[in-house]
């Protein structure tokens, strides 16, 4: 006698192990660049973290005593994301805090992946912004050429990044051709442009995040500041400036995405785009920080489940009333 | 105009373009446990047992009119009642082959006759069953001729991994499918005829469908793929009916030389067998004798019958072959998927084809009170399985949506 089962007897290949594979991979291409520019410093900054939230996941399951389980590789994607977003001369403990903060606050307290309704990283990042903003804004000057140290605290000077100019209205001094892939002051994986895009374009592809909430968010970002620009220059030069500055593009490809905490219906993931880039690009224009991004993503995540209903409940209004409608025609 | 891109589940192919090349013909089995459906006791067979059979004489004729002819010749020893994955309790008649092939006289279709009404009693006198759904043809072109279908599709898609039934039957019965379609055309009473393929390389090598590139269309690689062909067709503002390719194949194979129905295509696959192959065996054939054809593993644990979509496992390997087997998949072990909660990524909702939002149902059902009007669009489902077999999470959404289907039932019911 053979084992029973219910149909469907084959699967797709793809589960969320995978969704968090292509993640990985994505990011890991993102570090490349960096590497080359500043060393192995990122290599470990980015190692530290991901072991950090590891430990968080752990030590989280050992005090509520449950089951422990990271190979669904999202603890490894969140630390990933929180290095991309440190400058690279941070101390090891900076990106340490805001991944134990991540895991502990904001991701293991609500269960496994796919329960937390904030994105973890975004919320770990947020916290150590708040927290220690020099540390965060304060970002190597790569004009030093001076070699950063594997582990150790680095002692070198610290600059604006273009985002900040910005926020004090003030044109940066770099071009935005320069801002595509050249070695810039910025949060580690958020400086190379091109690299971000084709990273998007692989995850987009591969069907791990969908492409609409980035094009909806890049959309209005763009609208916005070509609307009302924070320096005197061209439509054309705002949105180049604002799109290629700060964090943007970076949280557009591997935060705004995440799937978990983002509406689940079509409509509702554009109008979440559309939200969060005004949302962000209000924080930059009005907000304390240079960079608003984690927040608004934040924000925008609390909204997601409300977006979700009101697309639900109109789409079942409209079927309600195609009933009432076909009704009458059936009883003829 | 606003383009639509097929829904449905793309799957990696585990099929070999060989298998398709060649049916291999299937030696009869020494017994033959042929499925007699409809039929209430042994006293309505036509033949007693211990009576003797030939091949192609009538064991039995329904109260609609559909009839079971014998795939062999032989002695009926036994009129038995036999639980089938496929057709649940039925009772089936064990002849034991004589291997004489000795035929019961064949009467070819006059083709003076060509209205829809002897087209589908020629239908009916062949016993021909659908493979797709295991419905009789004949109530199949009358149920369209009723609805006044624009269009008779011919289902020759092969969209699940396994299963290459489809491209075989295609090759080898070409010119039976032209006369079955234009026949299956003339008895449902539409005015196009069409045969749906997923891609047009399966018919490209086939001599008699050359310059006949407008009967097809193409679906693609994806499941389910006959809702994308009929939304196809609805866009144009045509509405679509389809019956299996080997269904087709046998009413052309009926109306040329009066054969009935006896043997099926059969795709067996999977990575339990040795050697996957296609095969044209008769009606009512063990399984295990096919299984034993392929070199089944020791190793297998789950044997299924059908599509791997939306078929049915196989508890005892005596389960004889019928009109609507498909495919038999043996499979070692399945692959262990750790679940998860649903993630949110709206796989479900993007591979439904119908437009059912599986992640919502599921979440709504899980409510702790079920409100039956947010059950949107469930009782449209079509049992497809996409859902289940796309979510990476590895929830039973079809399971939520059949449950959402029935409380929603219920609910009508009681208003």
């Amino acid at each position: 006698m053979l084992k029973k089962r219910q149909a469907p007897f084959i699967k797709r290949e793809d589960s969320v192990a995978t969704m968090m594979r292509d993640m990985i991979v994505a990011l890991a291409f993102l570090m490349i660049l960096p590497v080359i520019y500043n060393g192995f410093r990122v290599i470990t900054m980015t190692l530290i973290t991901v072991i950090a939230c590891g430990v968080g996941e752990i030590i989280f399951g050992l005090i509520c005593t449950r089951e422990i389980n990271v190979t669904e590789l999202s603890s490894v994607v969140t630390g990933m994301i929180i290095a991309m977003l440190m400058p690279v001369n941070a101390p090891m403990w900076l990106p340490v805090v805001a991944a134990m903060f991540s895991v502990i606050v904001a991701k293991a307290p609500f269960g496994s992946v796919g329960n937390s309704p904030f994105n973890p990283a975004a919320a770990g990042v947020a916290f150590v912004t708040i927290c220690w903003p020099t540390r965060v804004f304060g970002y190597y000057d790569s004009t030093q050429q001076a070699a950063l140290p594997l582990f150790s605290d680095c002692s070198v000077n610290v600059v604006s990044s273009s985002a900040s100019v910005l926020k004090s209205g003030i044109k940066p001094n770099v071009v935005p051709l320069q801002m595509l892939w050249e070695q810039i002051p910025g949060p580690i994986g958020a400086t190379a442009a091109v690299v971000i895009a084709a990273c998007g374009l692989y995850i987009f592809l591969k069907r791990t995040a969908d492409w609409k909430i980035t094009i909806c968010f890049l959309a209005t970002t763009a609208i916005y500041a070509a609307l009302f620009p924070r320096i005197l220059c061209s439509p054309l030069t705002s949105i180049k400036y604002e799109m290629l500055s700060g964090t943007l593009l970076f949280c557009s490809v591997f935060m705004i995405t995440e799937p978990s905490t983002a509406p689940r219906t079509g409509i509702g993931r554009c109008v979440y785009g559309a939200l969060a880039g005004i949302l962000l690009m209000l924080f930059r224009s009005y907000g304390a920080y240079e960079q608003g991004a984690c927040f608004a993503v934040l924000l925008m995540n609390a909204f997601s489940p409300c977006i979700d209903h009101a697309i639900c409940s109109l789409k079942a209004k409209e079927v309600r009333r195609h009933e009432k409608v076909a009704e009458p025609e059936h009883t003829v | 105009m606003l383009i639509k891109f097929p829904r449905g589940v793309r799957l990696e192919q585990k099929k070999d373009s060989k298998w398709s090349e060649q049916i291999q013909a299937f030696p009869t089995a020494d017994v033959i446990v042929l499925p007699l459906p409809g039929m209430k006791s042994a006293g309505d067979c036509r033949i007693k047992e211990g009576g003797h059979v030939s091949k192609y004489s009538c064991l039995f004729k329904s109260n609609t009119g559909a009839c079971v002819y014998s795939s062999v010749s032989g002695v009926l020893t036994q009129i038995k009642s036999v639980t089938h994955p496929l057709l649940g309790e039925a009772l089936c008649a064990v002849i034991e082959t004589d291997k004489k092939e000795k035929e019961w006289s064949k009467k070819p279709f006059s083709k003076s006759e060509t209205d829809s009404v002897a087209l589908i009693a020629a239908a009916q006198a062949a016993g021909i069953t659908d493979e797709l759904d295991g419905v009789p043809l004949s109530q199949k072109l009358e149920a369209f001729r009723r609805d006044q279908i624009d269009v008779l599709v011919v289902n020759a898609l092969d969209e699940d991994p396994y299963t290459a039934n489809a491209s075989a039957v295609l090759q080898q019965s070409a010119a039976d499918i032209l006369t079955g379609l234009s026949a299956a055309g003339s008895a449902s009473g539409a005015k196009e005829q069409k045969v749906a393929v997923c891609h047009l390389r399966q018919i490209q090598k086939i001599a008699e469908f050359k310059k006949k590139h407008s009967l097809f269309i193409k679906a693609g690689e994806v499941y389910p793929a006959w809702p994308n062909v009929k939304n196809k067709l609805k866009s144009k503002g045509k509405t679509a009916g389809q019956i299996g390719v080997q269904a087709c194949a046998a009413l052309g194979c009926a109306l040329q030389t009066g054969e009935p129905q006896t043997s099926v295509t059969v795709t067996v696959a999977g990575n339990g067998v040795n050697n996957p192959n296609v095969f044209q065996v008769a009606i009512g054939t063990p399984i295990h004798h096919l299984l034993d054809a392929c070199e089944m593993k020791e190793s297998t644990q789950y044997v299924i019958m059908g599509s791997p979509f939306t078929g049915k496992a196989v508890e005892y390997l005596d389960a004889p072959v019928v009109a609507s087997t498909r495919c038999i998949l043996a499979l070692e072990s399945r692959k262990k998927h750790k679940n998860f909660p649903c993630i949110g990524c709206g796989t479900c909702t993007k591979v439904c084809p119908v437009g059912i939002m599986p992640w919502y149902i599921h979440e709504r059902i899980h409510c702790q009170k079920i409100d039956s009007t947010q059950l949107l669009r469930v009782e449209n489902c079509i049992h497809c399985n996409a859902c289940t077999i796309a979510c990476p999470s590895g929830i039973g959404l079809a399971e939520a949506v059949e449950q959402a289907a029935a409380i929603k039932e219920e609910g009508s019911d009681l208003h």
